[in-house]
């Protein structure tokens, strides 16, 4: 019992990931026109939206599942996984995630009907690769994992209507992932090599008794596959295409959920760093490139959601600021900052979402653009308070104004780069903060100042949106001001990582 | 002490919030309610701090009313509260502006609910920063301050209202981005790993050779924000654009946070580095005080003209600063008291006007006493305080950081005093020029205040005239603290 206790969170996404896959080979294949083509039409749909609900039940499940593992702790699998209160706090933190993707997937524009229940499965499935990832304990399972969780988004980036450039994204998407796999396979195997194991702790010791430059090299070449994930330079590539040409509710996914998965696996390879001190300079010099490139080139942006592709990169240069030092403060600060930033994604898609419903879906060509033009954000609060509204928490949450959880988290992001000697890393990414509240604001103009264009019409938003809004706001200001809510669980969690 | 004292700070805190929750609930369409409710808060809050003001022993140079809660030990973060001599005036002066400013916005149509909610946090910044005795909830409050200032000035602006936002804004988080390291590092080359202030400032710490770093990026991540030469640009442009409340809490108020960084975190932590660098914080502060004078000279705006003289009376606050002797120092909190007063009531005024005439610009207007007695009279008391005629705050004030400036640099104290001497030509040109000379027919019939809006103005007037009598009332309270600045100054000199 204990060990399916253990396991539970995972089994039963692998559950909703079978429950969504037998309703994607219902009757919803057999799309035809035929003379009862009206009706056909019209079971699809309810399929479709049977597929929502459906999903949003599992999700809720997953996370309840999650929650009543999170004191299970101990190996399975012969010792190739194992689940520790990080593993756990982390799983909790995706299944929240997960299932705000679900929501915002709900009736997804831009995704065709009969495609409606491959999103969720795939979703489902990204996210238990995921899951996975933040419990492999072996380098085998742990690349197995970081393979389910990429393989199912480079289905999902092109599954959306597009003028093409959809493909274009998916395809860099793809490559880029291949490549820094292959990269990463070739690190660990060298890891291998050295250390004689692929246990992941068994690494981290070898690695502590005979420190060597190979090893230096390796742990980056390992790396590399989680810094894909996680869209820091110069692995990023990929992301200011897949954000602005894959349809919502996938980037909503890719920039909230699939982060927090990189970052936790981060920390858990960070682990076999710890006695390197070259790790410290590569670090620091990713940190400092990837938040200088993203800020500079979100500058240029006039697409809302390419701006958010950008500001992510220069996000992820701030959380490996905080890495630099490699002790449990920084950990416990990236963790704290993980949560933040799904949260501040969340309200920040919310509004791509829901404006995005209102915009017209496809052309006159049959394609559709899922970009959002940041001119489409004019007279947001006249048009659209509750949405305006959501849009300055969250963006005033990544610029890290208080009294968001964003100011919080940068400060202590900020502080363990300080105590691990990082001064004028620091100096460097209070710059790069500034330049990024310049193009936040820019964004906030449109949706504040600038007048709604003519002929614009008002969007009506439903309670749901409203109440995820108030409530998720609220959340961000609370854990903002009371940090002692979450930082004690994150030192915990991280302590009892690097304890074993 | 009586109960309500052991949270009273808190309790002023909570006034700007409860405001904000207010003003979020009250419906949109139901404006009057949403001022009415703004106005109770601010004048809760004037209230307490008068309460404040009233049971503050000004016998000691202690930390008063301090409230402590454990926040997050494993990061030194404590919430602490408290105020001492240095502090409790500009308690008071936000207490009043921020009630003031809200009558003054009494006649707002545009956006008021969004507007007052802005205000609210804002405002609650303010607050938090004058009280609080720990770095992270400092700095907190300061960005919480800041940032709401570009939407008020964005949405209810008027002259280049976007761009005088935005540059205010990239200006005041140029200062973050050197006080994120520096306030981080305060408390880890001290090695306390806290951010409590009293601590820190009670440990005597070998900063070695970061000390001048720590120093120069707190002496400008705050002074950008009172306008130090040459970081002083975002001030007038941001005053010009700003709607006449706003202007009185970012003259009034906002600047001060400033000159209350640099005072608090730079001067009482690092008394050593501040030894090292009055000289050239004193020399700055003289050039604020000519530069923005002479400025100020040839100005046609009226807005502009005030917007520069701000920056030059900064400059006496700094400079006050700078001298670290008793009557400096007390002549700077006094001085930064007396300004936002008057700034306010300056501001306060030309709004008025600007509301009537439209226009700002000096030859167009002429006359007004003829059509606008009161407002007229409003602006001429506060333009009087601005050049330091007695029997007004600001005379003392200034008084004090002379004498202390010339006792310790005669050179920049006569260069100083020189600067008086401009700002005194400007101002009387201005009066002379906007409100005597013959009526002008086209102003001839506008209205003047109405009563109910004399009020906020009669209030900022009567506090001038309050402490230009009565100077030991603000003296008495600064003094212990100040003395006890001094002290700690002269021992590491």
């Amino acid at each position: 019992m204990g060990i399916a206790l253990r396991f539970l969170p995972e089994l039963a996404i692998l559950g909703l990931a079978l429950v969504l896959f037998l309703l994607s080979v219902g009757p919803g294949q057999e799309y035809s026109q035929g003379e009862d083509g009206g009706a056909r039409r019209k079971r699809l749909g309810r399929n479709a939206s049977l597929c929502d609900v459906a999903a949003l039940l599992g999700s809720a499940l997953v996370l309840l599942t999650a929650i009543l593992a999170v004191r299970q702790v101990g190996p399975l699998f012969f010792g190739a996984y194992r689940t520790g209160l990080f593993s756990q706090v982390m799983k909790i933190v995706l299944a929240t995630g997960f299932m705000g993707s679900i929501w915002l997937a709900r009736g997804a524009q831009n995704v065709a009907e009969r495609e409606r229940p491959e999103l969720l499965l795939f979703l489902s499935l990204s996210t238990l690769g995921m899951m996975m990832l933040v419990s492999a304990d072996e380098l085998v399972s742990f690349y197995v994992s970081l393979e389910i969780a990429a393989y199912s988004l480079y289905i999902l980036v092109p599954l959306t209507h597009g003028h093409g450039h959809h493909n274009e994204a998916s395809f860099k998407y793809f490559l880029y992932g291949a490549a820094t796999s292959a990269v990463a396979l070739f690190g660990m195997s060298i890891l291998f090599g050295l250390a004689g194991t692929t246990s992941i702790p068994g690494i981290a010791a070898a690695l502590a008794a005979a420190p060597s430059p190979l090893a230096v090299a390796a742990l980056l070449l390992t790396l590399g596959g989680v810094f894909f994930k996680l869209a820091v330079f110069p692995f990023h590539f990929w992301a200011p295409d897949v954000y602005q040409y894959t349809s919502h509710p996938v980037a909503a996914f890719i920039a909230g959920t699939s982060k927090v998965g990189a970052i936790a696996a981060l920390l858990r390879l960070l682990l076999m760093g710890v006695p390197l001190e070259q790790m410290y300079w590569l670090l620091g010099a990713m940190a400092v490139a990837s938040m200088t490139y993203g800020n500079l080139a979100a500058l240029a942006q006039n697409d809302f959601k390419r701006l958010l592709a950008y500001s992510g990169i220069a996000q992820g240069g701030y959380i490996l600021l905080g890495l630099v030092a490699m002790d449990s403060a920084g950990y416990a600060a990236a963790s704290y900052y993980a949560v933040a930033y799904l949260a501040l994604m969340f309200l920040c898609f919310l509004v791509v979402v829901e404006l995005g419903r209102s915009l017209p879906a496809r052309a006159a060509d049959g394609s559709a653009d899922n970009g959002l033009p940041i001119a489409a954000l004019n007279g947001l609060h006249e048009r659209a308070p509750w949405l305006a509204l959501a849009l300055l928490i969250g963006l005033l949450g990544l610029a890290g104004v208080p009294p968001t959880a964003g100011f919080a988290g940068k400060w202590f992001l900020f502080k363990a780069a300080i105590d691990g000697g990082g001064f004028w890393l620091v100096l460097i990414a209070g710059i790069n903060n500034t330049i990024a509240v310049y193009y936040y604001l820019i964004v906030l103009k449109a949706a504040y100042v600038t007048p709604a264009d003519e002929g614009s019409e008002m969007l009506s938003t439903g309670f749901w949106p409203k109440a995820l809004t108030l409530s998720v706001g609220i959340g961000i200001v609370v854990i903002g001001i009371a940090p002692q809510i979450l930082m004690p669980t994150m030192h915990s969690a991280v302590a009892a990582m690097l304890g074993g | 002490m009586a109960p309500l004292s052991s949270f009273l700070l808190t309790a002023i805190l909570a006034c700007p919030v409860v405001g904000l929750a207010l003003v979020a609930i009250i419906p949109a369409s139901r404006p009057q309610a949403i001022k009415v409710a703004a106005a109770a808060v601010s004048g809760v809050s004037l209230v307490l701090s008068l309460v404040l003001w009233q049971r503050f022993d000004s016998t000691t140079a202690e930390l008063q009313f301090v409230e402590r809660v454990e926040w997050l030990p494993e990061l030194g973060i404590t919430y602490i509260l408290g105020v001492d001599g240095l502090s409790l005036p500009l308690v008071l002066l936000t207490g009043i502006v921020f009630f003031t400013g809200v009558l003054t916005m009494w006649e707002l149509e545009h956006r008021v609910k969004e507007y007052f909610a802005f205000t609210m946090a804002l405002v609650t910044g303010v607050f938090g920063v004058f009280m609080s005795q720990d770095l992270f909830f400092l700095f907190l409050f300061y960005e919480l301050a800041v940032l709401p200032m570009y939407l008020l000035i964005a949405v209810w602006g008027s002259t280049r209202r976007e761009y005088a936002a935005m540059k205010l804004t990239l200006y005041l988080l140029a200062g973050s981005a050197l006080l994120f390291p520096a306030l981080i590092g305060l408390s880890h080359y001290s090695g306390l790993n806290t951010f409590d202030l009293t601590v820190l400032a009670n440990a005597t710490t070998d900063w070695g050779g970061k000390g001048i770093i720590l120093f120069l990026f707190i002496y400008l991540g705050f002074g950008i924000l009172a306008g130090i030469f040459p970081f002083h640009t975002w001030s007038p442009v941001g005053h010009v654009a700003a709607p006449t409340a706003v202007s009185m809490l970012h003259a009034g108020v906002l600047m001060k946070l400033g000159s209350y960084g640099v005072l608090r975190v730079g001067m009482q932590v690092m008394p050593e580095e501040m030894v090292r660098w009055a000289p050239l914080i004193g020399t700055l502060a003289v050039c604020n005080i000519l530069y923005g004078a002479f400025v100020a000279l040839g100005q046609t705006d009226l807005k502009y003209v005030i917007g520069y003289s701000s920056v030059s009376h900064m400059g006496i606050v700094m400079l006050g600063l700078a001298t670290m002797s008793s009557a400096g120092i007390s002549g700077a909190v006094f001085q930064m008291f007396a300004h936002g007063i008057m700034t306010a009531l300056l501001f306060s005024s030309i709004g008025h006007v600007y509301d009537r005439t439209h226009t700002r610009s000096i030859p167009k207007l002429g006359g007004l006493i003829h059509t606008m007695p009161r407002a007229s009279t409003v602006f001429i008391i506060a333009a009087m305080a601005g050049i330091g005629v007695p029997c007004l705050a600001s005379f003392w004030a200034e008084l004090l950081v002379f004498v202390a400036a010339v006792q310790k640099w005669p050179i920049a104290g006569a260069l100083a005093i020189f600067g008086l001497v401009v700002s005194a030509l400007f101002v009387l040109r201005v009066v002379q020029r906007t409100f005597f000379g013959p009526e002008r027919p086209e102003w001839a019939g506008l209205p003047d205040m109405s009563d109910f809006m004399s009020t906020p103005r009669i209030i900022l007037a009567g506090t001038l005239l309050l402490f230009g009598f009565a100077p030991f009332l603000m003296l008495d309270k600064v003094s212990a603290s100040v003395d006890a600045l001094v002290k700690i100054l002269e021992a590491v000199r």
